[in-house]
């Protein structure tokens, strides 16, 4: 709490520099927005195929035309010499509430809700994935909800949200943590939740109308209170048994409605959902809701799950780690101490795996708050550093389902790259830049952060 | 990691040197010896001798005896093979072994208290340091009171007898807003949670007027003896202080308050050096810099700090010495290369540096003769984040040899 200062500070040294960077990007986009772009001379590290030591890529509308070692490059196109460098598609981030302005709602069942509603252009959040090489990401309701609302999935860059829009219903946000109460409770009001969606369904099939949603008395009243509380982070402290919950606006007819149709989707599996597990007892649950409702599911999975590892290799999809990959736990009976490494107990158990990054936030290591640094320490505990670009690219692009779009350098896919200065897991490689749609987006030689950062002076 | 019995009978330069040493006499046990170690490291990595490149270490009785890009030593030995070897990292400020509150706060002058006989020595804190290669660190009190206590030395593992280096060490003055955290200005002074300092006034204040009052002869009010011995200490320079500071006011004022009283103390924190980093040299300023740390910006209190990611670069090129400390330092090495330094310099930076400050780099921080044999091997370049530490080596023993990890 105390820090507020100090984040204040630098949230409007953000914003500034953001809106001019910006700037800066939208006008020299649309310089050469009409011809095509190539890239040339640098090693390409495409995911799908075999590395290119020295190769072009040459791009047109937006989209990658062509990729290989002798590209002939059209007179008319803006070249990049990209010599020495090292070219990657454009990382994946399968999870992250970072660009909403709160992650949560106070209200724990809140399936009409959408992500896209609070994401906000000019969050930091966005700078940080152009600088560190991010050009698409699921935004999704923190964990500490129960029903936590619709997911959508953006590319990085834009200046308002329908420009940066690749997918609106892109999962709805289930936890199975206990936002209040205890587990019996989280998991019985999302069975009554559920029912009551299937339910729907069934008459549906039957031909019979669908029941009207409830009235609510006091809907004015309700209206007129808004949650009005922006705080509450993902990991916002548990609040036992609060009477004053009050959703936003959720008690009316149109948002019971609009509730009920986003479980129905869920349940039709025409809406993935995102099931967010904190220990190895809430994979079993998951397992149960996914059978009984059949569930299109997303595991994000905390510390302890880990211990569901066989479980979880048996239903063989990809799964979302939290993003302390390496941590310590003591047996409380043997006072027995227990380094988890959990790359290393994933990849044990043929369990394949995607990360997350613990966000930009003045809290968080400086490692873990990097897709590059948790592929490295994939790498450091035996996985193959193929494999590990391949999690922070394609895999997450294929979990979320938009693999069709980006997560490769192959022909027809969006032109969603970045220029590393060298190999991307070595500590000394930098983003110098991130192009999206073909448009370049970041460029390390313009970015006055980073040069604040490496050069301290006095102000 | 192969352990192979080398029996040298051909006589070398070193035969010399056997009847002078027990360490390197001609071995007549069958059995290899687990106090005489050689290591072949295709790579070394310590502030002496040729950087990065192939070379041997021998060890015996827990200490390095010879370092050389060939060693050959006559006798029963254990040899160990590994890929790079770098000296064990020094942390100059952690709290390992502290559990609970680290800091008394029913009294701001509580120079006496000591970390050392707070320590507990079977805490996991230990295992978790060895296994980051940490293998000295100096143990320092909470903030919450002005004079906090004193820092002791350990080494992260070993016999109970082995593991201290100095059990009564350097002074520490909590020179931040931190001791005022949790007391109210507001409160009725008779009350019984009224507190002093409510600020940071307060905080130089109970400094300086207890510091003045021992030099006139005078007790501090409500301390024990030892207390104001302790405070005697410091005025006469017998006992190192370090101050906790890290905004560029809070530095000058542990600096400004040293000059008034005679002492000199090192800096701990110093996110904000970078402002005055001219006067600060010409101060003859040492700084133990934890921004680059995890728990930095919760440290930070109410001081709000913005962050900095290359003031070690600044502080090399400023030649003000100073060290990378808190938890992670390997991590924080690494980034620190990233962020400006070279190789070198960031290894430096928690390994011989460290050392230094703490007046240990005649024992501590390198890989040369007569050091403890405190050792790190990693899989490969230790400023890269895909490389793994093996095992980590303190007095010559050998601790989290993991299989899995190989």
């Amino acid at each position: 709490m105390m820090n507020h200062f100090g984040i204040f500070r630098t949230v409007t040294i953000f914003r500034t520099g953001t809106i001019l960077l910006l700037g800066l990007a939208t006008t020299a986009a649309r310089l050469h927005a009409d011809g095509p772009l190539a890239i040339q001379g640098a090693k390409i590290i495409p995911i799908v195929g075999e590395p290119i030591a020295v190769g072009t890529i040459l791009i047109r509308e937006g989209k990658i035309e062509a990729i290989g070692k002798d590209i002939v490059i059209p007179g008319e196109a803006k070249v990049i010499d990209a010599t020495g460098k090292v070219v990657m598609p454009g990382f994946v981030d399968a999870h992250n509430s970072g660009a909403m302005t709160s992650a949560n709602e106070r209200n724990e069942v809140v399936p009409f809700l959408s992500v896209v509603d609070s994401i906000d252009p000019v969050a930091p959040y966005f700078e940080e994935c152009r600088r560190n090489g991010i050009t698409s990401s699921a935004v999704v309701p923190g964990n500490s909800t129960l029903i936590g609302g619709q997911a959508a999935i953006v590319k990085t860059a834009g200046q308002y949200v329908n420009d940066m829009l690749l997918k609106r219903e892109a999962g709805l946000k289930i936890s199975l943590r206990p936002a209040s109460g205890n587990r019996m409770s989280q998991l019985a009001k999302l069975r009554k939740e559920l029912d009551k969606a299937k339910k729907s369904i069934e008459k549906e099939a039957r031909g019979e109308k669908p029941e009207a949603a409830p009235e609510v008395k006091k809907e004015g009243e309700e209206a007129a209170k808004p949650a009005d509380k922006p705080e509450g982070g993902p990991e916002e402290p548990k609040e036992e048994g609060s009477a004053e919950r009050q959703p936003a606006g959720g008690n009316d007819a149109a948002s019971q409605a609009a509730g009920l149709e986003a479980l129905k989707k869920a349940i039709k599996g025409e809406q993935p959902v995102y099931i967010y597990c904190e220990t190895g007892m809430d994979v079993t649950a998951a397992f149960q809701l996914i059978a009984d409702y059949s569930l299109k599911p997303i595991l994000v999975l905390g510390q302890g799950c880990y211990k569901a590892a066989d479980l979880l290799a048996k239903r063989n999809e990809t799964v979302i780690l939290d993003p302390s990959l390496v941590f310590w736990e003591t047996n409380p009976r043997s006072r027995e101490d227990k380094k988890i490494i959990l790359p290393q107990l994933y990849q044990a158990a043929k369990v394949p795996f995607i990360f997350q990054t613990e966000g930009f936030g003045a809290r968080t290591s400086l490692g873990s708050s990097f897709f590059w640094f948790q592929a490295a320490t994939a790498v450091k505990y035996g996985m193959s550093e193929k494999e590990a670009l391949e999690a922070i690219t394609l895999m997450p692009a294929k979990r979320i389902g938009i693999a069709n779009l980006v997560g490769s350098i192959e022909v027809g896919k969006d032109a969603d790259l970045v220029i590393l200065s060298g190999e991307p897991l070595n500590i000394s490689t930098w983003v110098e830049q991130t192009i999206i749609d073909g448009k370049v987006v970041y460029e390390r030689s313009k970015d006055e952060k980073i040069k604040r950062l490496l050069a301290p002076v006095a102000e | 990691m192969q352990k192979t019995v080398f029996h040298f009978i051909a006589a070398t330069i070193l035969a010399g040197l056997a009847a002078l040493d027990p360490c390197i006499s001609v071995g007549q046990e069958k059995e290899p010896s687990s106090d005489r170690i050689l290591i072949r490291a295709k790579h070394i990595y310590s502030n002496n001798g040729a950087y990065g490149e192939k070379g041997e270490v021998y060890i015996c009785d827990g200490k390095i005896k010879l370092v050389g890009p060939s060693i050959d030593v006559p006798g029963p030995l254990t040899v160990l093979e590994v890929d790079s070897l770098m000296p064990g990292i020094v942390d100059a400020y952690s709290s390992l072994g502290l559990s609970g509150g680290t800091s008394e706060v029913s009294r701001e002058v509580t120079p006496e208290f000591d970390t050392y006989s707070a320590i507990d020595w079977s805490s996991r804190d230990f295992a978790e340091a060895v296994d980051e290669g940490v293998t000295t660190a100096q143990v320092v009190p909470a903030t919450e009171s002005v004079f906090s206590g004193l820092a002791c030395i350990v080494k992260t593992a070993g016999n109970s007898g082995e593991r201290t280096v100095a059990a009564s060490g350097n002074a520490v003055l909590a020179v931040c807003s931190d001791p005022t955290s949790r007391n109210r200005a507001r409160s009725r002074p008779e009350g019984i949670y009224m507190r002093q300092p409510t600020n940071r006034m307060g905080v130089v204040w109970i400094i300086r007027s207890s510091l003045s009052r021992v030099r006139s002869d005078g007790t501090v009010d409500g301390a024990v003896p030892m207390s104001t011995e302790l405070l005697k200490e410091i005025l006469d320079g017998k006992r190192q202080s370090l101050a906790i500071s890290r905004t560029d006011f809070d530095i000058r004022s542990a600096l400004d308050l040293g000059d008034e009283f005679g002492f000199k103390p090192i800096i701990y924190g110093g996110d904000e050096v970078y402002r005055i980093i001219e006067e600060f040299k010409k101060r003859d300023g040492k700084v133990v810099y934890t921004a680059l740390a995890r728990s930095a910006a919760s440290n930070r209190g109410s001081e709000g700090t913005a962050l900095r990611w290359n003031v070690p670069g600044k502080l090399i090129e400023a030649k003000v010495p100073f060290c990378l400390a808190g938890e992670s330092l390997l991590d924080q090495a690494r980034f620190a290369h990233r962020f400006g330094l070279t190789h070198e310099q960031a290894l430096a930076a928690i390994t011989s540096r460290p050392a230094d400050i703490l007046g240990l780099s005649n024992r501590v921080g390198s890989i040369e003769a007569e050091q403890d044999a405190d050792l790190v091997a990693l899989s490969g370049d230790p400023m890269q984040p895909t490389s793994n530490i093996h095992w980590t080596m303190i007095s010559g023993k050998i601790y989290g040899n993991d299989k899995s990890k190989q």
